[in-house]
């Protein structure tokens, strides 16, 4: 498992990106596509991930439906209109986030 | 291979035991489980229930249940006080504006015109209003408990927004105190304003009438004991109201289950 303290701060994102791709999702699959996208690098630990669903929710980002399947009830997690917005937006400054830490941990030396 | 219905009642029953009293995160957890162990199953069908279950709830930790438990209930506290603010919000937008600055208004001149009459009689006069405000406010408090409590009883599931609506929480000891600390805070907001009044004339007489006069003073109460009142009839009253509606939307399991 990668530093989950470093993917940490991430983590709403991964969330909204993931239901901005894949449509409606419920959490175990969540931590699925993420442990099968990242080839097990990284794992979202179930003690974070349903708090994160559940604030992100309540800040009205994500709808929630629910759905009988086998034998139990099934709550799958969407974007909202504001929660699209906002995907964009958190995309966007943690793009800048991995661009300035590249630059910090890599910079370009240059003799003159 | 499948959980079975026998299954997943054994699951709801681990998870109340597991200190997650709701239904609405019990069912989001037992699916949770279900799937990890149905997911362990499908590689090796050998291992019994009781291991897999293990397994899968050690996933989430030392502490089990229990950040998920309070990252829940303070979740659920912000969509409880954003749907009071709404509420609160649509007195101070048309039509309902001119009921809301009319009452402060009527409530001002009456204070003005009571201590024209008599400083004494004012002062009297907010502090029965608070008294009335506050007692309102407990008594009806513990009506909707009682019917609340009667309602779980015959019903059995709890919701943890409908719990939060009905003043009726059970949630670990640490957010108790602080929603005890809540309904608390909610009576005292009115303790200042009878206190200023009774320090009013002993103020005014202290301070030039340019600086400091009973008009603001007055206006200060009205606004308070209006605002309050409103408050308090939000609380006690609309959402307890409208809980059906609210639960429905937060919870689309609501109306097949209740």
């Amino acid at each position: 498992m990668g530093n989950s303290k470093l993917y940490k701060g991430s983590l709403n994102t991964i969330i909204l990106k993931l239901l901005e791709e894949h449509g409606k999702m419920y959490g175990y699959e969540i931590t699925q596509k993420v442990k099968e996208i990242t080839k097990g690098e990284l794992n979202i630990t179930e003690g974070a991930l349903y708090p994160a669903l559940h604030k992100l929710e309540a800040e009205d980002l994500l709808d929630v439906e629910v759905a009988k399947v086998d034998n139990r009830l099934r709550k799958y997690y969407s974007l909202t209109e504001k929660g699209s917005k906002e995907t964009i937006s958190k995309l966007k400054e943690l793009e800048e986030y991995i661009r300035n830490m590249q630059v910090l941990v890599n910079p370009k030396w240059s003799i003159e | 291979m499948k959980l079975t219905k026998g299954h997943i009642q054994e699951l709801y029953q681990f998870v109340a035991t597991e200190n997650v009293k709701h239904y609405d995160l019990q069912t989001e957890l037992v699916d949770h489980l279900a799937n990890g162990i149905e997911k362990q199953w499908s590689a090796n069908a050998e291992k019994s229930f009781e291991e897999v279950k293990t397994q899968e709830f050690q996933k989430f930790g030392a502490e089990g249940f229990s950040d998920v438990i309070i990252k829940h209930d303070a979740a659920l506290s912000k969509k409880y006080h954003k749907i009071i603010s709404g509420f609160f919000m649509e007195y101070f937008k048309l039509p309902k504006i001119i009921g809301t600055v009319s009452s402060i208004a009527i409530l001002f001149y009456c204070l003005r015109f009571l201590t024209k009459e008599s400083f004494v009689f004012s002062m009297f006069t907010v502090i029965v209003f608070f008294i009335f405000i506050a007692l309102t406010h407990v008594l009806s408090t513990i009506n909707n408990k009682i019917i609340y409590k009667r309602k779980i009883k015959k019903r059995g599931k709890r919701w943890k927004l409908e719990d939060m609506i009905f003043h009726s929480h059970v949630s670990s000891e640490k957010q108790q105190k602080s929603k005890k600390r809540k309904t608390v805070d909610f009576i005292i907001i009115m303790i200042p304003v009878v206190f200023v009044t009774l320090i009013d004339d002993y103020i005014s007489s202290l301070i030039p009438p340019y600086v400091y006069n009973h008009y603001w003073v007055q206006l200060a109460v009205a606004t308070t004991i209006v605002l309050g009142s409103l408050l308090m009839y939000i609380h006690i009253i609309v959402i307890p109201e409208k809980a059906e509606e609210l639960l429905e939307k937060t919870y689309p399991e609501y109306k097949f289950e209740v």
